[in-house]
């Protein structure tokens, strides 16, 4: 029964507790000790809070009880990414550096999700600063693909995909700077969404690149990421980057219906190089919204095959910036012998980081470097906007574009470790969506012969996630993808 | 650059690194095959940025929280190595 229990969406477990089926304490119990028994062959957890949550589970008990400011969120069990800041709840970001450190205050998305009633069952691995595709860049040990445990669960919030989809926790949160929340949910079959840039408010998020990251979603269904949205999207006067615009009830857009909608499918993300599992998956999907009364149509974004550079000047550059802080005075790892301080920032900075990291913080410092700013950084800048000038046009002829979400079915454990450029180029579809501040989901979509997830990718307009949702929702409605369990 | 980000290897670490930043440094360059002559930059993804607001002191009660995470303190100080030397 504990193992059915934690199996279920969000949405029908908040139903349970509503109709007061199962109290938020048996549903906390179940979850912790599904964590217990299988979070050993996955290592999704970088730390588990049973007792917070245990004491914050008899909290949402007495609320439901009392019906005091009810949420569909109330009493439900989640666990974050680690890069998330929680009020006296050890976080790292994955990182050496960071081991110990204890955050005064909560950042604006999780202080939405504790004042809705949700219940941490802990702090979830990801690639160290959340700069991976892989998560075998966190120092606290690679996570493993619940669907095969020789396979990468994607990067970086792969702790989070994992634990979602082998029902650790109800949903979580991870932020995306790259793919981080969509090519990951590929890996394991989960709905991943990033928002709009600016849509969620970046306050207490541990920052990689400033002009990229956006908080997003991981969830079951369809239906829990919109439930999920209702709860943290919204301007916030401590993000000066935060879209100051209405919030639309996201729910109200899980129609299923996709009739008179233009899809966009573009010519550049079916080229040579990519697998042909998950290109005849993605066109099986097309015909299937073809099929449900869509309008699909080819189109074409130009400059998909610069994204890749140009996000690997431009998010190398910003990390560089945001990662000076790590000094070893402040907080974080200080090394126990220098000579003086500029031997205590280097050695403290040198242990504590990991190599991945170190790779990104030296590009990034010699491309803002004086002499080489024009030639890398401005010049990406430049490219950047020629590859929002395409889906600008693009958004023209069509509601929203259906592409794959990643390359290949997730790759083997060790297997691109050694070649950052190969590992780069898994997020070659969902890097130009944030490098163009537009909203993506990612929805399961098939599995490879091997017993892989696929997942598809849907963009849309600016601030339009309810589009995305729309679809999303007519295609999971038409499949069974999303209910597929893996063998754990 | 190592030494601009205040990093420091052992010499057989830095030609492992050495090697893939050049390597990254190489790829980036096919961005040059484009003219992007008369292009403004893109330095955030959405160009309206929100309401500044008043400049107020909101949160006072974290001082001491955040003191508690230095690796080395006084009281409520930061201690770090003596960078002024003694006459």
């Amino acid at each position: 029964m504990t193992d059915t229990i934690c199996q279920k969406s969000l949405s029908s477990i908040s139903q349970m507790l509503k109709k007061g089926e199962i109290s938020s304490y048996e549903l906390t119990r179940a979850f912790i000790d599904r964590i217990e028994k299988i979070d050993p062959k996955i290592n999704s957890f970088i730390l588990k809070t049973p007792d917070l949550a245990l004491k914050q589970a008899r909290a949402a008990n007495d609320r439901i009880k009392k019906k005091e400011n009810l949420t569909p969120l109330t009493g439900i069990p989640i666990a974050l990414k680690d890069i998330f800041i929680t009020k006296d709840v050890e976080t790292t970001c994955g990182s050496k550096i960071l081991k110990g450190y204890i955050p005064p205050y909560s950042g604006t998305a999780v202080q939405k999700l504790l004042d809705a009633g949700t219940v941490l069952l802990g702090k979830l691995n990801m690639d160290e600063f959340a700069m991976g595709s892989s998560n075998e860049h966190s120092a606290f040990g690679p996570v493993k693909n619940p669907w095969n445990s020789g396979f990468v669960p994607g990067g970086s919030s792969g702790g989070s995909t994992a634990a979602v989809a082998a029902d650790l926790c109800a949903a979580s949160l991870g932020t995306d700077t790259g793919g981080s929340v969509r090519q990951p949910s590929s890996c394991c079959s989960t709905v991943g969404l990033k928002p709009t840039y600016g849509r969620v408010s970046r306050y207490g998020i541990i920052a990689f690149a400033s002009s990229l990251d956006q908080v997003g979603p991981i969830t079951k269904d369809v239906t829990d990421s919109a439930i999920m949205m209702n709860a943290i999207a919204g301007h916030d006067s401590n993000d000066a980057t935060s879209i100051d615009a209405p919030v639309p009830d996201y729910t109200k857009s899980l129609i299923a219906d996709v009739k008179g909608l233009t899809i966009g499918v573009p010519k550049e993300y079916f080229v040579e190089g990519i697998d042909s599992e998950v290109s005849s998956a993605v066109r099986a999907a097309e015909d299937k919204f073809k099929e449900l009364g869509a309008n699909c149509i080819g189109i074409s974004l130009p400059h998909t095959k610069y994204a890749v550079p140009t996000y690997y000047i431009i998010a190398p550059a910003e990390c560089s910036a945001n990662l000076a802080r790590y000094d070893g005075i402040r907080f974080g790892h200080r090394s126990k012998e220098w000579e003086d301080l500029t031997d205590l920032y280097e050695k403290s900075r040198t242990q504590g980081f990991g190599p991945e990291v170190t790779l990104r913080i030296i590009v990034g410092t010699y491309v803002l470097s004086s002499g080489y700013y024009d030639a890398y950084y401005l010049k990406a800048q430049k490219v950047r906007t020629l590859i929002k000038q395409d889906f600008f046009a693009a958004f023209k002829k069509c509601d929203a574009i259906l592409t794959p979400v990643m390359p290949t079915p997730p790759f083997k454990l060790g297997e691109k470790l050694e070649d950052p450029l190969t590992m780069y180029l898994s997020d070659i579809f969902t890097i130009p969506v944030n490098l163009a501040g537009l909203p993506g989901i990612s929805v399961p979509c098939g599995f490879s012969k091997a017993g892989l997830p696929i997942g598809l990718q849907l963009i849309g307009k600016p601030l339009d996630e309810q589009t995305l949702i729309r679809i999303a929702f007519t295609y999971e409605q038409a499949t069974d993808w999303h209910k597929k369990k893996p063998p754990l | 650059m190592a030494r601009l980000a205040r990093l420091s290897f052992p010499e057989k670490e830095l030609a492992r690194y050495t090697e893939k930043v050049t390597a990254v440094l190489e790829y980036v360059k096919q961005l040059n095959d484009l003219d992007t002559k008369g292009i403004e930059p893109t330095s955030h993804a959405v160009e309206v940025l929100g309401k500044p607001r008043e400049d107020v002191v909101c949160e006072p009660a974290l001082a001491d929280g955040i003191i508690s995470n230095a690796p080395a303190r006084d009281e409520m100080f930061y201690q770090v190595p003596r960078v002024i030397e003694e006459s």
